[in-house]
C-alpha cells in the first residue's frame, strides 16, 4: 500500500482497499494527499511554447550548419578513445624509434687502446665514425717512433700478458670466448674492436670483452696502434696484421 | 536535403502530411522531405521546449536546445532507425542536451566559486505566453507560486530531476521514461520517488 503512495499512481485495482486504509491511517491520508497536490502542482505548471521567430532560426541554423565545413578525417580526433589510442601509438612508435637511434649510433667503447673493424663497407655510416674515433684519438697522441722488429715483439709480448677483466653488471660473460668483437644491431653489421699489434695473431682471441664489448687494455711502454682491417681478413686468415692496415704509430 | 524551401511547401501539401505516423515523417526527411520535417517540428517543438525548460529553467537555452535537437534529428534522418517511438527518440535527444548543459553549468559553478559573481543571482526573466493562446493555469497559478515550484525543481540532483520531468511535468509513461533513461524500470520508480519526496519537503507551503 505505501508504495502504491509513494508512486502516487494508485491502480485502478485498489481504490476501495486504499480508501479504506486512508479513512483509518491518519498519516498515509496525509502523505497520500500531500503526492497527489504535489503531482497537481508539477502538472499545472503553465507550458512554455516556443517563440514566433523559432522556425526562423531553427532555418538559419540548419542552413548554417550545412555550410561548415567537414572536418574530415579530423573527427576521430575528437572521440576520446581514438584519440588516446592514437597518442599512445605515436608514443610508442616515437619511443620505439629512438631506441633502436640510440642502439645504432650510440659509441659505449672508448678506442684508446683498440684498433677499429668495420666488417662492412667503408661507406656506412658506423665506418665514418670509427674512423672520426680514430682520427681523434690519433691526434691526442704523441708523435710515434718508427716500429722496428724489437719494438714489435715488446708490445707483443706485453699485449699478450694476462689482463684482469671484471666483468660489469648485466654483461655477458659467455661473451668472453669471441673477445673484442662488438655485433651492433640487425642489420648484418659488426664493429670489431681489437688490441692489436703487428705481427699478433688474431685479436678476437687476445682481447677480453665483457657483454660483447672489448675492454680497453693499457699497455704500459708502448704506443697503441689503432687500425681499421675488414672483418673478411680476420674470418679467414685470423691475423689483421695485413700489408693494407692503416696503422698510426 | 539541400532546399531549405519547406516552410513554402508547407502551404500546398501540408495536409497531407498531417496525418503521416511520426515514423513516416522521419522515413521522408531521410529522403530530403523538408515539409515532413517542417511537421515534426510543429508536432515537437513546445513539447520539447517545455521539457527543456523545466530542466533547465532558462527559457532562451530551452529554446536553443531544442533547435539543436531538430538539428541533430535533420541531419542524422537517414540513420533513424525506428526501433522505439519517435517522441522516445526526440526527448532522448534532449534529455542528453539537458544532462550536457547541466554538467556544464555544475562545471562552470566550480570555475566561479573564485568569483564573486553567481549566477543564480541573475534576475529570472518572465516568460510571455502567447497572448491567443492563454493557459489555463495561468488564473489558477500565481508567479510566485510557479518561481517557487520551478526553483524547486532545479534543486533536485540531475538524475532525479529528469525522471520527475519527465513524468510528472511532461506526463509520459514509466516504459517511454525507461526507454528514454536507459534505466530499468525499478530505478525509474525509484528515482520518481525519491525526488517527489524530495519536492514534498521544499514545497510544504504549496501543498
Amino acid at each position: 500500500m505505501r508504495e502504491n503512495f509513494e508512486h502516487g499512481e494508485l491502480q485502478a485495482a485498489y481504490p476501495k482497499a486504499l480508501t479504506e486504509h486512508c479513512e483509518k491511517c491518519p498519516a498515509c491520508k496525509e502523505y497520500s494527499n500531500q503526492l497527489i497536490s504535489l503531482r497537481q502542482l508539477l502538472a499545472g505548471q503553465g507550458r512554455v511554447l516556443a517563440p514566433a521567430n523559432y522556425d526562423l532560426k531553427l532555418r538559419q541554423r540548419i542552413a548554417a550548419s550545412q555550410k561548415t565545413v567537414n572536418p574530415g578525417w579530423f573527427v576521430w580526433i575528437s572521440q576520446p578513445m581514438l584519440g588516446t589510442a592514437a597518442a599512445a601509438i605515436i608514443l610508442i612508435g616515437t619511443l620505439v624509434g629512438l631506441d633502436t637511434y640510440m642502439t645504432k649510433h650510440s659509441q659505449p667503447v672508448s678506442p684508446s687502446t683498440a684498433s677499429v673493424t668495420e666488417s662492412k663497407s667503408n661507406s656506412s655510416p658506423v665506418n665514418a665514425t670509427a674512423k672520426s674515433a680514430v682520427e681523434d684519438i690519433a691526434k691526442t697522441l704523441p708523435p710515434s717512433k718508427p716500429l722496428t722488429d724489437a719494438t714489435v715483439n715488446a708490445n707483443e709480448s706485453k699485449v699478450n700478458e694476462p689482463k684482469s677483466v671484471e666483468p660489469k653488471a648485466g654483461g655477458d660473460v659467455a661473451s668472453l670466448e669471441n673477445p673484442g668483437t662488438l655485433r651492433r644491431g640487425n642489420a648484418g653489421r659488426s664493429v670489431s674492436i681489437n688490441a692489436v699489434s703487428p705481427g699478433a695473431r688474431s685479436p678476437r682471441t687476445s682481447t677480453p670483452s665483457v657483454g660483447g664489448l672489448p675492454v680497453s687494455m693499457v699497455v704500459y711502454g708502448a704506443q697503441p696502434v689503432l687500425k681499421i682491417v675488414n672483418s673478411d681478413d680476420i674470418e679467414q686468415d685470423g691475423n689483421n696484421g695485413s700489408g693494407d692496415d692503416t696503422s698510426i704509430f | 536535403m539541400s532546399s531549405l524551401s519547406y516552410s513554402a511547401e508547407l502551404s500546398l501539401d501540408g495536409k497531407s502530411k498531417v496525418a503521416a505516423s511520426d515514423h513516416e515523417l522521419i522515413a521522408a526527411i531521410g529522403r530530403g522531405d523538408e515539409e515532413a520535417f517542417q511537421q515534426i517540428v510543429q508536432r515537437y517543438r513546445n513539447q520539447i521546449i517545455n521539457f527543456l525548460y523545466r530542466m533547465l529553467n532558462d527559457y532562451e537555452r530551452a529554446v536553443d536546445l531544442s533547435q539543436e535537437t531538430f538539428l541533430r534529428i535533420y541531419t542524422s534522418a537517414s540513420k533513424y532507425q525506428a526501433t522505439y517511438a519517435f517522441s522516445t527518440y526526440i526527448y532522448r535527444i534532449a534529455s542528453n542536451l539537458a544532462i550536457s548543459e547541466l554538467r556544464q553549468r555544475k562545471r562552470r559553478q566550480w570555475v566561479s566559486i573564485f568569483t564573486f559573481g553567481k549566477r543564480d543571482d541573475e534576475p529570472e526573466r518572465e516568460i510571455e505566453f502567447p497572448a491567443d493562446l492563454p493557459l489555463q493555469d495561468d488564473v489558477m497559478i500565481d508567479t510566485e507560486r510557479r518561481k517557487a515550484i520551478a526553483q524547486a525543481i532545479q534543486t533536485l540532483p540531475e538524475k532525479y530531476r529528469l525522471t520527475l520531468v519527465l513524468r510528472d511535468v511532461e506526463g509520459l509513461s514509466y516504459e517511454n521514461i525507461t526507454e528514454i533513461t536507459g534505466l530499468s524500470e525499478g530505478t525509474v520508480k525509484s528515482r520518481i520517488n525519491r525526488a517527489r519526496n524530495l519536492l514534498r519537503d521544499k514545497l510544504q507551503k504549496y501543498i
